[in-house]
């Protein structure tokens, strides 16, 4: 009997931003501080001033290559994926984080598709592993810190956005955390929802007397729908309806079903989302990660690695537990779920 | 004989209070009495009205009262409660009339 292929994860990092209080804070963020705490959100973490992605990348990565003991030399791949606006354009946070790191000659590669980067990330370094027998060991660093002039971390779309990052050392075959298999579903009608409209080649600046953050996101959603509350009410459904589509389609090509699935794992959504999303997978709320979500925020593409990590440090998953790490991201809009067994 | 001269075009009325209780209690809160709701309930807070039930609202309002609001208005804080939907109604009229 041959080893198992599938990548493990044999270690994480995590680096997060201070510790914000969203009640106590949400008043300078928006007018209407109650619209906020209503999402139903403790807490959030903010990046000091001064603390980029790549410095909180940097921290988590190295936590993960400590915890799994081995060093940057032992790395096949680096796999980064930044979900917010990058401290540069025209620039590769994937090389900057290797630098950071001190690696030299370790291939990089980035990703950039928001929250949804850490489904990705995983497969791509599945990938590596499956077609090039010689990548063994690969880092996947997954980093989120809101740009502040882009965007309002809590006047977006529906979360309370968070800055942190995670890191984990995967390895060829590791009998823990194993990468089962992943889904995915786009739907390019939703390409423009969410997008940041200044700042871009299209529209490099706003126009005179307009700031960045001036078009409201929401508003452009309900354009979209022709402010038709019908349209937008099936949005709404086809977002939970394609997320438990793209659950099943993952756990069917890993050859199991729903019956098996012990816990999902989300983005760290709003609550009465998180109720939605229980709900069409059919698990009770407290088999997600709602309640971490409460305290951590929406911190992009590191939530699903993050919470999966607390919840196998608070016991709560165990040897062969079946997990389903699942997210929406826009833009997109894309639907991914990745199948791991504890 | 003269020209007459052009007709003014005369907007309708932001609805009343009144009104939008009725609308607000027959959509989101049935069972209510709609004189029963206070003016000042938050209608956020409460999870009565969410962004679905903004665009609701705006549609009612477009399609019974021939009020359009503009983008910027479609915003949680301006549906908080039956007499922000009142104030932010009003704003739109008003702005229909000077324009």
């Amino acid at each position: 009997m041959g080893t198992p292929t599938e990548p493990g994860i044999v270690a994480t990092g995590m680096a997060f931003g201070e510790r914000h209080d969203v009640p106590a804070t949400a008043a300078d963020y928006v007018p209407d501080p109650e619209t906020v705490t209503a999402l139903g959100y403790d807490a959030y973490h903010r990046a000091a001033p001064g603390v980029t992605a790549t410095d909180l990348a940097a921290r988590a990565a190295r936590e993960a290559l400590e915890n799994a003991d081995v060093t940057v030399a032992d790395l096949d791949l680096i796999v980064v994926g930044n979900s917010d606006v990058p401290d540069y354009l025209g620039w590769d946070p994937s090389a900057a984080v290797a630098r950071s790191l001190g690696a030299h000659g370790t291939p990089t590669v980035l990703f950039t598709q928001a929250c949804a980067a850490w489904s990705p990330a995983l497969d791509h370094a599945a990938g590596a592993m499956a077609l090039s027998p010689g990548v063994d060991t690969v880092l996947v660093v997954l980093v989120n810190v809101v740009s502040e002039a882009h965007s309002n971390r809590m006047d977006f779309n529906g979360c309370v956005a968070s800055d942190g990052a995670v890191a984990a050392v995967v390895r060829r075959g590791h009998p823990r955390l194993r990468r089962l298999s992943s889904a995915q579903f786009t739907n390019p009608e939703y390409a423009d929802l969410f997008r940041i409209e200044y700042g871009g080649a299209a529209v490099p600046l706003p126009p005179p007397g307009r700031g960045l953050r001036d078009v409201s996101p929401m508003a452009s959603v309900y354009r979209h729908f022709g402010r038709d509350p019908e349209r937008f009410q099936a949005f709404m459904k086809e977002i939970t309806g394609r997320l438990a589509d793209v659950v099943d389609e993952a756990l069917a090509r890993a050859g199991r079903d729903r019956s098996e699935l012990t816990r999902l794992i989300h983005l760290n959504d709003n609550q009465q989302t998180f109720r939605a999303v229980a709900d069409a997978v059919g698990l009770p709320l407290a088999r997600t990660n709602a309640e971490l979500a409460r305290s951590l925020g929406h911190m992009g593409a590191a939530d699903q690695l993050v919470c999966l990590w607390r919840h196998i440090e608070a016991g709560e998953l165990a040897l062969g537990d079946l997990v389903a790490l699942t997210g929406v991201a826009s833009p997109g809009m894309h639907w991914f779920c990745t199948i791991v067994e504890v | 004989m003269a020209a007459d001269p052009p007709a003014v075009p005369v907007m309708p009325p932001a609805p009343s209070e009144a009104d939008i209780a009725g609308f607000v209690v027959e959509r989101f809160l049935p069972g209510l009495d709609a004189a029963d709701l206070d003016p000042e309930y938050d209608l956020l807070a409460t999870a009565v009205i969410d962004s679905l039930g903004i665009l609701h609202l705006a549609a009612w309002l477009s399609d019974e009262h021939g009020v359009d609001l503009p983008d910027e208005e479609l915003t949680g804080r301006n549906f908080r409660t039956v007499r922000a939907i009142r104030a932010t109604a009003g704003r739109a009229v008003a702005r229909e009339e000077r324009a």
